[in-house]
């Protein structure tokens, strides 16, 4: 009897000992480098998921490594932390490209990854361990459809770059446009370096659209914005949420003169009750004590899919691939997040508003 | 299509054009003294843009903050061809044209570091508005990028023509060791034309950068285009180099307008790959050959 006493308390005891270890997640992120503004929000809305919910009676221990947003370091910090066995789960904080760098590693290190990036290919074909969140373009470009089809809005002139995301954007238009009664008038490229983009406006104009999509970002976004002003273009114009930052507002002048400009975002970004989960998002806000920015709200969700995988499996790495894989609706700020054994991409256009821009701010369109 | 399709295409492929033509008369003028293909070349039009964009929000006065970008441009020209190139004058051309490849690598850096990853604006020089030509809108910043090509061509011309130095240049280009031996000092000219080519590379920045801003990484565009430039130029020839620069980006513009903006570099290297094909006589010999067997 003495000895059975022992048993059960010595298996009570490890028990609690493990429920003390802490949770240990590797992160690789993009602290410096291109991406270095996104992945600290990202963290930082990490962290206040962690001081609104965090996982109930376990401590979290990160293991973060700098990516310098660059592929081959990503790839190699990977590794590095997938090779730990004691790492149970890791968060890819980098862009698309790095994160499609990683994805041909996931199944050899066999460790669930939850990761960014908008690339549709990160999370179709699903690889079995690796998890995106945001919304692909497909889903993008779905609101724009469902939107310009609400508006009476017939013919639709598109305007992408030649690399894989542009490709991505004018490709899936291409599809959906016929579901929605739409028809593509012009679809032009362009090059990320290129300087003028007179030529494409004029075939644009002379094809007479409804509403124009310009998939510009970064410097072509300013370019394609003062040269669609100079020609005179009257249309509605819709861009890329990448396009709307501090840099195209200092180059346009000031974040008043876009106003009017629209742009599918994630729900978040327009915070309060326009967000997908308004609770979520107001206990987010508490924790950060500021009004959060949208890779804070990404962070956020990052935490909520981590705390619903904790709980619905026994925390070891195949058991919380399970367990994330078998997400269904699960609620978060930016839209409820789903995953299936053939999708792998978390939120999709549910989670997306179509906003327009006034003072520089959000707020959903008509 | 209309007349206003083509006006619209044709005076923004001239304004593009026009840094192509200046990129170009540098490659021609640094290859006619020293040998090199500088491939720096089109960084210079990126550091004149991004000096002048990075001091006008700083208070500086846009004559002064031009004048400050192609007094950098002359100076880094300068010190290119000194510490650099002058130490492996005797070195095979292969080594000097990488190392030329190492200065734009460390120019676009050194931008990178120094003005940011954001591309800068700044104002017009006559402010940001349009003019109208045949239905056509055209920034009138254009006026200014016409106006200071014309007039930096202008100079230059008359340089190589009217002066000593400048016919020191050309004596250079046609056999370098005979202008030696008739005591032209090529190591001191060498100097002279790498800071020029350098001052008219950061002139063409400064006044392109209101209409298409400046950016750490616009001068591989610029270099490359203007490269072709200089190529169809023979690197001898500065008239039909910058003729051909021109060239390039109006047939640039009217390939994206009239084509298709998807093929419009495939339209332009191709017409470079068929004048080489024509040039080199590969046609001709084909046939020969052919004919021969």
């Amino acid at each position: 009897m003495k000895k059975w006493l022992w048993m059960i308390a010595a298996a009570l005891f490890a028990h609690a000992a493990a429920a003390q270890q802490p949770v240990k997640i590797g992160v690789v992120a993009s602290l410096s480098g291109g991406f270095a503004a996104a992945a600290k929000d990202t963290m930082d809305g990490f962290q206040a998921w962690e001081k609104a919910h965090g996982l109930p009676g376990r401590k979290i221990a990160l293991e973060v490594l700098d990516d310098e947003t660059n592929p081959v370091s990503a790839s190699n910090a990977f590794r590095r932390i997938a090779s730990d066995p004691d790492v149970q789960l890791i968060y890819l904080f980098i862009p698309s490209n790095s994160v499609m760098a990683v994805k041909s590693l996931a199944s050899e290190f066999k460790v669930p990854i939850i990761a960014g990036g908008a690339a549709d290919a990160i999370g179709i074909p699903a690889d079995p361990w690796l998890f995106k969140v945001a919304p692909a373009v497909r889903d993008f470009m779905t609101v724009f459809s469902q939107y310009a089809q609400k508006k009476g809005y017939k013919r639709i002139a598109s305007l992408n770059s030649t690399d894989a995301f542009g490709q991505a954007e004018i490709t899936n238009l291409k599809e959906l446009a016929p579901k929605y009664g739409l028809q593509i008038v012009a679809a032009e490229t362009f090059g990320v370096e290129d300087t003028s983009f007179n030529a494409q406006l004029t075939r644009i104009r002379s094809a007479k659209p409804d509403i124009i999509y310009n998939g510009a970002s970064g410097r072509a976004a300013i370019l394609t914005w003062r040269a669609l002003q100079q020609m005179g273009f009257k249309q509605p114009l819709v861009v890329t949420q990448a396009a709307v930052s501090k840099a195209f507002f200092d180059a346009i002048g000031s974040p008043s003169a876009a106003d009017g400009l629209m742009t599918p975002m994630q729900s978040g970004v327009f915070g309060g009750a326009a967000a997908a989960d308004a609770k979520l998002y107001a206990e987010m806000a508490k924790a950060m004590g500021r009004t959060p920015v949208y890779f804070n709200t990404f962070g956020f969700d990052v935490g909520l899919i981590t705390e619903a995988a904790f709980k619905g499996s026994n925390g070891t790495r195949q058991g919380l691939r399970d367990a994330l894989e078998a997400m269904r609706d699960l609620p978060a700020v930016n839209g409820p997040v789903t995953y299936t054994t053939k999708d792998h991409t978390g939120q999709n256009f549910r989670s997306i508003v179509m906003g327009k821009l006034h003072g520089g701010k959000p707020v959903p369109a008509d | 299509m209309d007349f206003s399709v083509f006006v619209q295409l044709l005076l923004p492929g001239l304004t593009t054009g026009c840094v192509y033509a200046l990129v170009a008369l540098g490659f021609v003028l640094c290859a006619n003294v020293s040998g090199v293909v500088n491939f720096a070349q089109g960084e210079y039009v990126m550091l004149g843009g991004v000096v002048a964009a990075f001091l006008v929000p700083h208070g500086v006065s846009l004559p002064v903050a031009i004048a400050l970008a192609v007094v950098a441009g002359a100076l880094l020209g300068a010190l290119q061809e000194r510490l650099t190139l002058a130490p492996a004058r005797h070195s095979p051309d292969f080594i000097q044209i990488t190392i030329t490849l190492g200065v734009a690598v460390v120019l676009r850096g050194g931008a990178l570091i120094a003005f940011g990853k954001d591309p800068l604006s700044m104002p017009g020089f006559s402010g940001d508005g349009i003019f109208e030509v045949a239905g056509a809108a055209v920034p009138v910043q254009s006026l200014w990028v016409w106006g200071a090509t014309a007039l930096m061509l202008a100079a230059m011309f008359w340089f190589l023509r009217y002066t000593d130095p400048g016919r020191a240049v050309r004596a250079c280009s046609i056999n370098l060791q005979a202008a030696r031996l008739m005591g032209v000092n090529a190591e001191r000219l060498t100097l002279a034309v790498f800071a020029v080519a350098g001052a008219s590379g950061a002139l063409a920045g400064a006044v392109i950068a209101p209409i298409v801003l400046a950016n750490w990484d616009a001068g591989i565009a610029y270099g490359l285009k203007g490269f072709i430039g200089a190529i169809i130029g023979n690197f001898r020839a500065p008239g039909i180099a910058v003729a051909a620069g021109l060239g390039i980006g109006v047939l640039e513009s009217f390939a994206a307008g009239y084509v298709s903006s998807g093929f419009k570099d495939a339209i332009v290297y191709g017409a470079l790959l068929a004048y080489l094909l024509v040039k080199g006589g590969v046609f001709v010999f084909g046939r020969a050959s052919l004919l021969s067997r």
